[in-house]
C-alpha cells in the first residue's frame, strides 16, 4: 500500500478528482456547479493544466466533502490495482482463505519474532 | 485458552449454527467484496433484539469469547447476557476461532437495520452470509475515519468504481 500522505506530493488535478470521486459527480457536473466546462476540469485532472489551490477548495466544497480529509487520503498505485484485479478473480471463498493464510504467516512471523526478541 | 487460530468461517458458522442474526461487516465485508488488503478479525453488527442478543450470549459461550486488550494475551474474562451486551453497545473479543469485534450501531450507517437494507445474502462453505453493501463499508469507514480506515479508502473506491462498471 502506497502511503502518499504528504500533500506536496499531490498535484492539485489529483486532490480535485479524488473530491469529484467522493462525491460520486461527472465531470460535467462538477464543472457545471464550479461554473465551467466539462473538458477544463478533464484537463485539471490530466493534470494538463495546473489547478489553483483556490480552485481545489472550491470544488472540495462543492463535492461537500473535506478537503483536509482527501489530503490525508494515500494514493493508489500499480501495485494496488494489481492486487486488485487478482483478488476480483477469486470467488468470496477463495478470497476468505487467502486472508486465512495471511493472517496465519503473520501470526507465526510474529511469534518468531517475539520469540527472539521478546517486546 | 491455546492460541487462537483466525477462522473466520467457522466462527461465521457457529454464530449461524446458534441463530444469531448478523451483517457482516467492516474489513471482513470488504474482504469478501474483493478487497485485497488484509483484516485480523471478524466485524458484525447483530440485531439488537433481547433474544438475538441472548443467542449471541451462548455462541460467545461457545466461542469463549473473552474481553481483547491489548497487552495480555488471551483477553479478559467477562459475564455477558442480552442486556449486557445491549449496555456495552461495542465490544472487541478474542475467540477460540480468532478475534471478533462486535458493534451495535456501527459509524456513519446506523444500526442492524440500516445495515441489512444494504446487505445481500451469500453462502460460503455451506454457511449462511448476510454481508454489508459495499458503499456502507466505505460510509462507516468514512465516518469512523481512522488511520487504517483512511490507508484502505482509496482501495475500496476504486473496487466500487471497478464493481459498478
Amino acid at each position: 500500500m502506497t502511503s502518499m500522505a504528504a500533500a506536496e506530493f499531490i498535484a492539485g488535478g489529483e486532490v480535485l478528482a479524488r473530491c469529484r470521486r467522493r462525491s460520486e459527480l461527472t465531470q460535467a457536473q462538477l464543472a457545471s456547479r464550479l461554473g465551467t466546462t466539462a473538458s477544463a476540469v478533464s484537463r485539471w485532472e490530466r493534470g494538463h493544466v495546473e489547478a489553483t489551490f483556490d480552485t481545489v477548495q472550491r470544488a472540495a466544497a462543492t463535492c461537500g466533502v473535506s478537503l483536509a480529509a482527501v489530503l490525508r487520503e494515500p494514493a493508489v498505485d500499480q501495485h494496488d490495482v494489481s492486487l486488485l484485479e487478482s483478488t476480483l478473480a477469486l470467488t468470496a471463498t477463495e478470497r476468505l482463505r487467502r486472508l486465512v493464510g495471511h493472517v496465519r504467516f503473520v501470526e507465526a512471523a510474529r511469534d518468531l519474532v517475539h520469540a527472539r526478541c521478546p517486546p | 485458552m491455546p492460541a487462537p487460530a483466525f477462522s473466520p468461517i467457522e466462527l461465521l458458522r457457529l454464530l449461524q449454527e446458534h441463530g444469531v442474526r448478523f451483517v457482516v461487516i467492516g474489513g471482513l465485508a470488504a474482504t469478501i467484496h474483493g478487497s485485497p488488503y488484509p483484516t485480523y478479525d471478524v466485524d458484525i453488527t447483530p440485531q439488537a433484539t433481547r433474544e438475538n442478543l441472548a443467542r449471541l450470549s451462548n455462541a460467545l459461550r461457545a466461542l469463549e469469547a473473552r474481553i481483547r486488550v491489548q497487552g495480555i494475551t488471551g483477553g479478559i474474562a467477562f459475564e455477558h447476557d442480552a442486556d449486557s451486551l445491549l449496555a456495552m453497545r461495542t465490544v472487541n473479543l478474542v475467540t477460540r476461532l480468532g478475534d471478533l469485534d462486535l458493534a451495535l450501531e456501527p459509524a456513519g450507517v446506523g444500526g442492524f437495520a440500516a445495515w441489512d437494507a444494504g446487505a445481500t445474502d451469500l453462502e460460503v462453505e455451506g454457511v449462511g452470509v448476510r454481508l454489508a453493501s459495499l458503499d456502507d463499508v466505505i460510509r462507516s469507514k468514512e465516518a469512523a475515519d481512522r488511520e487504517k480506515d483512511r490507508a484502505t479508502l482509496p482501495i475500496l473506491r476504486e473496487l466500487r468504481r471497478r464493481m459498478s462498471r
